[in-house]
């Protein structure tokens, strides 16, 4: 697509901002301890898991008139899963006419979970595998997480009822391990496999070396480049976290654009209202279900996501790809937002 | 601009512009009527999976 036209597009999106992609931080438990986690979720969490009733409230102040179609809830965490009631939110959703998924480990997904889940309403999974069964249990810190995640991909990727995707995190450690991942997936059956990077955040921040180096990252992208080239069942695709440069549109179907605050928002487990769970709520918050309407900060704030003049700091300042980029995704800026942590089109023009 | 989105929205060559999935998100959900989830075929003599809500009908004598 015309990255002129892209823009305009981007812009038209920005003065409508549509919310109709609303993620639910609902527990902040985990029965894993990745070592590569943006949240620093364990089983012990400080957070409680929050009340489903409170959430409900916070969703019924959007006006049925404004519920767009499509309009998903994503329940996150932690893991979903370790919810009791976790059938009961996604029921309480649908009555409200939404959609909602969920992102998951796979853990304790299996085929008596997979049909409680439909009954209340599934209609999309996202399941995490990060390397073959050595590197998968190493990170995920679990020696069953790796049967336990392939069991619960085979099994929602023959449900034709769900809208299903494989992410993984590609480290210093899996990079080697992608074509033998891409060939698990495709005989799986799997539809659609998300790759995306490291961000130095939460756990992550203390582990450098999962960090690819401009020259791996380069080889990522001719790594998807390739699959996609192939064609075959299995879509490969690059997460849409930052600018690509010459990789834009050949890595992933559409150009760059942080949705965050613009269609995305989230209710995180304290109730502070934010966009995608990983950006830094400390600095980006815009209220709180608690103290505030959803739909009202919804409405009047978001500022810093909805104009990106803020972000032209650091390396952004001079950077002539600004204005296709934005300063990146929200995700990227972190504390005294001095400058994104990371950024993919600097890495790849570095080497090429 | 609501109302041109929308025209836009609705047209099948644009509409994957619309259809974004978050970094760390699940894919747009398959959404299908509520009654169709609810409704589980139980062969004879099987077990009736729990949450499967009984249906008036069922529930009579």
């Amino acid at each position: 697509m015309n990255t002129w036209l892209f823009r305009r597009f981007r812009d038209a999106e920005i003065r409508v901002h549509e919310l109709n992609y609303l993620f639910w931080e609902c527990t902040t438990r985990c029965n894993l301890h990745c070592r590569h986690c943006g949240s620093d979720c364990s089983m012990n969490s400080r957070e409680k898991d929050m009340p489903l009733e409170h959430f409900l409230q916070a969703l019924d102040t959007i006006p049925k008139k404004d519920i767009p179609n499509p309009f998903t809830v994503v329940l996150t965490g932690g893991e979903p899963l370790l919810r009791p009631d976790i059938t009961d939110c996604g029921r309480a959703i649908r009555q409200r006419g939404m959609g909602w998924s969920m992102v998951s480990n796979g853990f304790f997904y299996n085929a008596d979970m997979q049909q409680k889940l439909l009954q209340a309403g599934l209609g999309a999974l996202t399941i995490s595998l990060d390397g073959l069964e050595e590197e998968h249990n190493w990170l995920r810190g679990h020696p069953e997480s790796y049967s336990r995640a392939v069991q619960a991909i085979g099994l929602a990727a023959r449900c034709p009822r769900i809208a299903f995707d494989v992410v993984t995190c590609v480290t210093r450690r899996n990079l080697a391990q992608l074509p033998e991942l891409h060939k698990l997936l495709s005989g799986l059956g799997v539809p659609q496999w998300r790759l995306f990077t490291v961000i130095p955040i939460g756990r992550a921040a203390g582990n450098p070396d999962m960090i690819l180096t401009p020259e791996e990252l380069t080889q990522l992208m001719e790594f998807i480049k390739a699959r996609r080239k192939e064609g075959g069942p299995l879509k490969t695709l690059f997460s849409c976290e930052g600018f690509l440069g010459p990789y834009e549109q050949v890595v992933r179907d559409t150009p760059f654009f942080c949705h965050a605050g613009v269609n995305i928002a989230s209710v995180l487990i304290d109730g502070r209202i934010c966009a995608c769970p990983d950006i830094d709520r400390d600095v980006f918050s815009q209220g709180s279900i608690y103290t505030d309407s959803l739909w009202e900060v919804w409405q009047n704030r978001f500022q810093p996501f909805r104009n990106h003049d803020w972000a032209r700091k650091g390396a952004c300042s001079t950077c002539r790809q600004f204005r296709n980029c934005l300063g990146g995704g929200m995700h990227n800026w972190h504390g005294s937002c001095e400058g994104p942590l990371t950024c993919p089109y600097h890495d790849i023009t570095s080497v090429s | 601009m609501k109302r041109l989105r929308n025209i836009l929205k609705g047209l099948s060559l644009t509409s994957a512009l619309f259809v974004f999935q978050a970094c760390y998100g699940t894919p747009m959900p398959k959404v299908e009527p509520m009654d169709e989830e609810v409704v589980t075929v139980v062969e004879e003599g099987e077990e009736i999976p729990e949450d499967v809500p009984e249906t008036e009908e069922a529930a009579q004598p």
